[in-house]
């Protein structure tokens, strides 16, 4: 029995006192703006339009804020979803197969990833993309976030932001 | 957390052993107790950060100890990455008085309890908003602080061959006077030593 309470006197402790080290002391380096209709989606026809330009110097209601000097991130992303109406209408995630990309990047898979980049005379930082969907009824959901990419070594910069023209940033549609 | 575990699968061997082997010296005065002074290396410190750990030790009475310890120095490639990682702040000293009272009776394994003041100094850092004349923005610097912690610790001590110690420290101070430091400094250890 002692040689267990020896033990106890121990285990508590060690547990208790080594919850709270120094390594607890997080630090994120991020920083948070808002600016909104930064995104937008546009219907023609058979053919969904998402494109997004951010400028570099970004409006505030004081100063405006450099997010390049900030984060040193040539790569802005946000995040979007389509979904499509089965035949026993429910709503089911798809991944588009014909995208055309204008402006930036895709990474496409159960969401699609647009990124924007910083344009050669960097002021802008810009992406488009056009995609085409086969008939039947549709939603597109954005993430009303558009965030800095790979600011490894410097502020990362998270713009707050809504979708120009449509209410809670999903738009339902129907291609006939 | 792996180091953690390490630390305490060595505090309950070194319990184990010495439980199975202690009583029949117990009763016998030790010659320890003649032996008034202790030098000891902190491994954990130097192993886990890359920092030089040393304590002295005095010995005032059978129950009573008091000593100091300073830990120095961190891994070049924490000092380098500090403005990059994840952790607010980085402590490049820590100078600890401390006194230690024995829990225990036996003079060559005991627990004890100490009590320690931990003058502690390094860098922090915070995002800082600058203008360039044309528009904001953000970068992240680096400050020193210098702080004082109060704490507690327990430990425990083994003695072989009378004279080598093996003595483990878990504790922990808050620091009361900088808001920008760390708000607790752990006061942890292995330390292996001489007594003379």
């Amino acid at each position: 029995m002692k040689k267990y309470i020896f033990i106890l006197t121990f285990i508590i402790p060690v547990f208790v006192f080594t919850s709270c080290t120094e390594s607890d002391d997080e630090f994120f380096a991020s920083t948070t703006l808002t600016a909104n209709d930064l995104i937008e989606v546009s219907l023609t026809g058979d053919e969904v339009t998402v494109s997004s330009n951010i400028p570099r110097i970004l409006p505030q209601t004081t100063n405006p804020f450099d997010i390049f000097l900030t984060s040193t991130s040539r790569k802005m992303f946000f995040n979007y979803t389509i979904q499509k109406r089965n035949s026993n209408n429910v709503w089911e995630y798809i991944t588009p197969s014909n995208i055309v990309l204008l402006n930036g990047e895709n990474q496409t898979g159960s969401y699609i990833s647009g990124i924007a980049v910083l344009d050669a005379i960097d002021t802008t930082y810009e992406y488009e993309s056009k995609i085409t969907l086969t008939t039947g009824q549709y939603r597109i959901s954005f993430d009303p976030e558009i965030v800095t990419l790979n600011a490894q070594n410097a502020v990362m910069v998270t713009v707050k932001t809504s979708v120009t023209g449509i209410s809670n940033n999903m738009l339902e549609f129907t291609i006939n | 957390m792996k180091k953690i575990s390490y630390l305490l699968v060595i505090f309950l061997s070194i319990n184990a052993f010495s439980q199975s082997n202690s009583t029949a010296y117990d009763s016998l005065p030790s010659p320890i107790l003649s032996k008034k002074s202790e030098l000891k290396i902190d491994v954990f410190h130097f192993v886990t950060y890359g920092r030089l750990g040393i304590s002295y030790e005095r010995f005032l009475n059978k129950d009573f100890s008091g000593g100091i310890t300073g830990i120095f120095l961190n891994k070049k490639s924490t000092r380098d990455n500090f403005l990059t990682d994840d952790t607010r702040t980085l402590i490049d000293y820590q100078i600890i008085p401390y006194v230690r009272y024995a829990l225990s009776k036996s003079a060559t394994n005991l627990y004890y309890l100490e009590g320690f003041v931990n003058v502690n100094g390094g860098n922090y850092k915070e995002l800082t908003h600058l203008n360039n004349g044309s528009a904001d923005y953000v970068v992240i610097t680096k400050h020193r602080y210098t702080d004082l912690a109060l704490g507690g610790s327990i430990g425990y001590k083994l003695y072989l061959k009378e004279c080598f110690v093996i003595d483990l420290t878990v504790g922990i101070g808050k620091n009361i006077l900088q808001e920008n430091s760390p708000s607790t400094v752990a006061r942890m250890g292995i330390n292996l030593g001489y007594r003379f």
